[in-house]
């Protein structure tokens, strides 16, 4: 809860260690900005090179039916897609890999992230949708359409950012 | 100090009525968890990867979970019942304590953290522990208890305070149009906000700021005793309101259940009064506007659902309608129904492709080349290089205008463009500048024009029309470069949209119905650029009876304009 200053450098190690898990106080609730895109989790099976997006089904149910499951299924698929493109962000950013070329630091990422929980539970859930290993994992990402001209979100609309 | 805290109004009053509210919220919560329960705790075997990932790494003192993951159905069972005691009225302070760390252990070891409001559950949770202290404990229950509920009311503020100085921060919030991407979000969908939005854009400003004045309003004005229910009322209205628009229906209850520590006897007494006071006039006056407010919205809804989506079996329809061999060519992202699948009809099979792959497909331009050949005289005439009252002098001798021939209302004769029409005798169906007919030969003479000044002067302008991507797309066998100035261009579908989305409609000199370059034919060819309020939309059917139909923005438009030209 501290700011980042001085203070918290110091007491911060010991001090998240055993405070962190109990009194963690997250209020961001859409602050300083909102989410302004969808990421789904979409994989290739391996009978088929066409991408499955286990989320569709329940997006369209719970637009029918906002039932409280549907909206927390929801939550778990974009839960795994969301930490991978934060992985991402922060692996570009912390490696600045990207002055050696784009394609070449996609491809140390591609590697990094096979290591990761995330991931780890990215192909998990390709595998129950898949009823075997996923033959490819991507992520689906659709940006929000801008408000209008004046106020610049770029809307950049649909990106895939594969994993393997 | 001390006063502070043993001296809490309705101390016990209150206690009771957060302890049943939240454990109402807990048995609801865990209950829609249990159709989630194998995908939130699922168990290692049914995975065939080696490693099962469960939540956050905690102190190995607390990692019950992970220390004996077999007994996850147990913990997860033993909250639903310690919920259930509590909301019976039975009090225990050994047992809130587990309660708290099994909802706290649970959340903490599920493969996602789920919302905002099991965080703050687990933190009122936490602090209601001490709710439970014994009454042998003499004086210092009475301060411990205390305690525990003025915690948890400064954790409210603390949420509602940290949530408004960070969305202070957001440029999307300072600009007021925040709540318009929310409701885009898969999370927080709402196809009824976006319709809203559309349609009243000034509603996504009012209901952004007013966020951000509500969540002012409670941390300043909650801890006011004299003020408290006006804060309280407004928080539970917007929680509503997010429960049933966003779908965060158990993070605005746990908000609304967590106002409870705030409440004393007098002031439910109060509410009780206020509202025997309101005349039955009055409420009927807000029942009648909750009605016409939902009529309105319910209005607006079913017109704009049915442009996101086109269920196959209409365009299976349209296909037979129209010309069984004909081919038609869909391009459209349905935003509502997440059906991110560009559909092809050709010969009526349809074939959902990948949008992605839709950059490698060709599609006929069709009449849209006219466009194109429109704006570029348009372009022209700016820049001084030509006039629209240019005239052009045919073969029978007569001399048309530029704008004539951008009007169809040249009176020239329409067929299919060959080499036989240059040996026809007679060129007009009607006689000259008497009215409108379409005619692909006017933009053929218009283009020949073009490319003939082009010839003429060097560094010419249009010699970009000529070296664009659009000839070289082109994988229609061209008997001269002028062919592309009607219908002739072949090429990708993306590129298209970008020159489409560029056009400026007003600018253009269309038909007063609307319908820029279009017309009716004889053979059923057509071709219509629309622009509507909702959007604008091209449609061109070709000349050797393929359609290619195409809408930027709103598909169901397009649709509507090929119903019209049906019964036309």
């Amino acid at each position: 809860m501290l700011p980042d200053g001085h203070l918290k450098k110091l007491t911060n190690p010991w001090v998240s260690k055993y405070v962190e898990p109990i009194f963690e106080q997250r209020w961001h609730l859409f602050a300083p900005e909102p989410l302004t895109f969808s990421a789904r989790l979409v994989m290739k099976c391996m009978s088929s090179e066409d991408w499955i997006d286990p989320t569709q089904d329940i997006l369209k149910r719970n637009s029918t039916f906002p039932f409280v499951h549907l909206q927390k299924s929801i939550f778990l698929f974009n839960s795994i897609s969301a930490a991978i493109i934060k992985l991402r962000s922060d692996f570009l950013e912390e490696t600045r890999c990207s002055q050696f070329g784009l394609s070449e630091c996609e491809k140390k990422f591609k590697l990094w992230i096979k290591k990761e929980d995330a991931y780890i539970k990215a192909q998990n859930l390709g595998y129950h949708v898949c009823r075997s290993r996923p033959h490819q994992l991507a992520i689906y990402i659709e940006h929000a359409k801008a408000f209008n001209s004046e106020y610049t979100i770029p809307n950049k609309g649909v990106e895939l950012l594969e994993l393997d | 100090m001390d006063k502070f805290f043993k001296e809490v109004k309705d101390l016990d009053f209150r206690i009771h009525i957060f302890t049943s509210l939240t454990s109402l919220w807990i048995i609801l919560n865990f209950i829609f968890q249990i159709p989630l329960y194998e995908s939130l705790w699922g168990s290692t075997e049914n995975l065939i990867l080696s490693r099962q990932v469960y939540g956050r790494e905690l102190p190995f003192y607390l990692d019950l979970l992970t220390l004996y993951p077999s007994i996850t159905p147990f913990v997860f069972f033993s909250t639903l019942v310690l919920a259930l005691y509590f909301l019976l009225g039975r009090r225990n302070l050994l047992l809130r304590f587990m309660l708290w760390y099994f909802v706290w252990l649970l959340d903490a070891k599920a493969w996602t953290v789920q919302d905002g409001g099991n965080n703050l559950m687990h933190l009122s949770l936490f602090y209601a522990i001490l709710m439970d202290v014994p009454i042998k404990w003499g004086e210092s229950t009475k301060l411990i208890k205390g305690f525990a509920v003025r915690a948890i009311q400064a954790q409210i503020l603390i949420v509602y305070f940290c949530a408004f100085i960070s969305k202070m921060a957001g440029s999307l919030w300072q600009n007021g149009t925040a709540l318009h991407y929310i409701v885009q979000i898969d999370k927080f969908y709402s196809s009824l906000l976006i319709d809203l939005f559309a349609t009243f854009p000034l509603i996504v400003n009012i209901l952004t700021y007013s966020t951000i004045i509500a969540q002012l309003l409670l941390f300043t004005l909650l801890p006011i005793a004299r003020w408290r229910l006006i804060p309280l009322a407004l928080g539970v209205l917007i929680h509503i309101g997010i429960a049933f628009h966003i779908g965060l229906i158990m993070f605005s209850l746990v908000m609304i259940f967590n106002y409870s520590i705030f409440l004393t006897k007098d002031d439910l007494f109060f509410a009780k009064e206020r509202l025997k006071l309101l005349s039955k006039k009055i409420i009927m006056g807000i029942i009648s506007l909750i009605i016409l407010f939902i009529v309105v919205l319910l209005a607006i809804s079913p017109n704009k659902l049915r442009s996101d989506y086109l269920p196959p079996e209409d365009l299976k329809n349209l296909q037979s309608s129209l010309k069984t061999d004909s081919k038609v060519l869909i391009y459209h992202f349905a935003m509502k129904e997440k059906n991110n699948l560009a559909e092809i009809i050709q010969a009526n099979k349809i074939t959902q492709v990948d949008p992605r792959d839709l950059s490698n497909i060709q599609i006929e331009y069709g009449s849209i080349t006219k466009l194109i050949t429109a704006i570029k005289v348009l372009e022209l005439e700016k820049k001084g290089l030509l006039s629209r009252d240019d005239k052009i002098i045919i073969k029978d001798g007569s001399r048309l205008t530029l704008n004539e021939l951008l009007f169809h209302r040249s009176g020239l004769i329409d067929r299919p463009y060959d080499d036989k029409v240059k040996e026809l005798k007679n060129l007009y169906d009607i006689s000259h500048n008497k009215g409108y007919l379409y005619s692909n030969i006017n933009y053929v003479l218009v283009g020949n024009h073009i490319h003939q000044l082009s010839k003429n002067k060097e560094n010419f302008e249009i010699n970009k029309l000529k070296d664009s991507s659009l000839i070289k797309a082109s994988k229609r066998p061209l008997r001269n470069e002028i062919f592309d100035s009607a219908f002739g261009i072949i090429g990708n579908i993306h590129e298209l949209e970008e020159r489409i989305k560029k056009i400026d409609l007003n600018k253009l000199p269309c038909t007063k119905e609307g319908s820029c370059w279009g017309g009716y034919l004889k053979e059923g060819t057509f071709f219509s650029v629309g622009k509507m309020a909702s959007g604008t939309s091209l449609i061109g059917i070709n000349q050797d009876g393929t359609f290619t139909i195409l809408s930027s923005n709103d598909y169901s438009l397009a649709l509507d304009r090929i119903y019209a030209k049906i019964k036309f």
